[in-house]
């Protein structure tokens, strides 16, 4: 098992509920706002505390409230990519990527940031500031800056929803090509089911604080389970097991 | 000019210029305090540190005699292990200054720690920065405006301090008389020349004073 969770969270007029395990790929967190993926990912990374359960990556704890454990978030080692704004507004692009670095001396630094630089194609970025590249770009210098220290896992919050198409599409094959060369698990949060079939090996899908299904995209695509999962898979969703579905319902398929 | 004049206006600079360097320390520490962290208290210390703002200066000055005194609670500590009272001394007027300038610098600073997107922080935190760290690398450089505008303000506040510093310090000519007390002096005593050439020095050096301050501002966007 890559990671193993079980969290337990009652917030104002919410109640995060979720227990899932899932192995090395791409993992994806998929349903509306609101529903608890985001808040399962920051505990993930320590920066929420759940107020019950535990979080287990490749067997080590790094959060568990019977054992009193809680690793914190700098020490977890895990890449965070959150939804726009993440880079420092008063450091060039390079010292954005570096500021991921806090190990090892001078001339490895510099290599590895060279490295990475060339992966993420971001030569010729390195002297601006974050107010003069494009959005897209900035995910991009977030993505190599989450990678740069070498995290166990990578942790992606919704990092394609602010981009317009293009970079979206862009985005979408970068991820992909860092999960194959870094290898790690990612969870990647999302509201969007096709970047869910584009990209993820698993998905959990979330409503209201809980997990409605799990398992891989085309299998939920082509069995959801119940009228909840289709309303989430939205108009592109499977016609026959919407309509399915829909019988079963009875029409009150309603969500909040 | 006589001598009187000139020591009065460099000793109100003196002043403001060592009360900033007390509040800016200070104010920056306590505003992240009140900005970051939660604790029992948060609002009682808040409401501390922004009374000088409302309070009459001689309200604020009474207090500090009450405490620091020679028969005060710590200014009677004070005087009995060390047979010195902060009474009357340049540094009183300094402390007034301070605490009467303090609100500004740490009303300024809260703001513009606030303003900073936790976003930046959480992403400092995740790239396995200390708490240390973060604040130096982050947090600071991103308020610097906000903490350069604080530093601003309690200087000018403390450069013109009246009430609190006669409490404590009084006004004593070649001592503890700094410019606005002089003039004060200078003008109920019907000595017009002298008032009115302090008047316009220390209007100059504000002036002169607020242009340096717009021309660094400008410099540190």
């Amino acid at each position: 098992m890559a990671i193993e969770l079980s969290l337990e969270k009652n917030v104002t007029g919410f109640r995060l509920d979720v227990e899932w395990s899932a192995e090395t790929g791409l993992v994806a967190l998929f349903g509306f706002s609101g529903s608890g993926k985001t808040m399962t990912l920051r505990q993930i990374a320590g920066l929420e505390r759940p107020d019950r359960g535990y979080v287990r990556l490749d067997g080590d704890t790094l959060f568990d409230s019977d054992a009193g454990v809680d690793v914190k978030t700098g020490r977890r080692q895990l890449g965070y990519v959150f939804q726009n704004q993440s880079l420092f507004p008063h450091m060039t692009i390079r010292r954005n990527i570096a500021f991921g670095l806090t190990t090892g001396d001078r001339h490895t630094r510099a290599d590895r940031l060279r490295q990475i630089i060339s992966l993420f194609r971001l030569e010729g970025l390195e002297r601006a500031m974050p107010a003069e590249i494009s959005g897209g770009q900035q995910q991009r210098v977030a993505l190599a800056r989450a990678l740069i220290g070498r995290p166990r896992m990578l942790l992606l919050d919704e990092p394609l929803s602010a981009l317009d198409l293009p970079d979206r599409l862009r985005m979408r094959e970068i991820i992909k090509e860092a999960q194959a060369q870094f290898s790690i698990p990612v969870i990647l949060v999302t509201h969007s089911f096709r970047e869910v079939e584009e990209l993820a090996d698993m998905v959990f899908i979330y409503s209201g604080g809980r997990v409605a299904q799990a398992g891989p995209p085309a299998a939920i695509r082509d069995n959801p389970a119940g009228p909840e999962v289709c309303e989430l898979l939205g108009p592109g969703g499977n016609e026959a097991a919407l309509n399915k579905a829909g019988r079963k319902a009875a029409g009150d398929a309603t969500f909040p | 000019m006589n001598a009187l004049s000139l020591f009065s206006l460099r000793l109100s600079l003196q002043v403001a210029l060592a009360a900033t360097a007390l509040v800016v320390p200070a104010g920056i520490g306590l505003a992240y305090l009140l900005a970051r962290r939660s604790f029992r208290g948060r609002d009682l210390l808040d409401i501390i540190l922004t009374l000088p703002l409302v309070m009459p200066p001689t309200v604020t000055g009474y207090y500090l005699v009450i405490v620091l005194g020679r028969n005060g609670p710590l200014g009677g500590l004070i005087y009995s292990h060390t047979g010195w009272s902060i009474m009357f001394t340049w540094e009183a007027a300094v402390l007034a200054s301070s605490v009467v300038a303090m609100p500004l610098m740490v009303k300024t600073a809260r703001a513009a720690f606030e303003s900073v997107e936790r976003n930046l922080i959480e992403t400092s935190e995740t790239l396995g920065h200390s708490g240390a760290a973060t604040f130096f690398h982050v947090t600071l450089p991103l308020a610097r405006r906000g903490l350069f505008a604080g530093a601003t303000l309690s200087f000018a506040r403390a450069l013109g301090e009246f009430g609190a510093t006669l409490m404590l310090a009084g006004n004593i000519p070649g001592k503890t008389s700094t410019a606005p007390l002089a003039i004060y002096t200078y003008a109920s005593s019907g000595d017009w020349p002298r008032a009115n050439s302090l008047v316009l020095l220390f209007t100059a050096i504000s002036a002169l004073f607020l242009y340096v301050a717009v021309k660094l501002n400008a410099r540190i966007i």
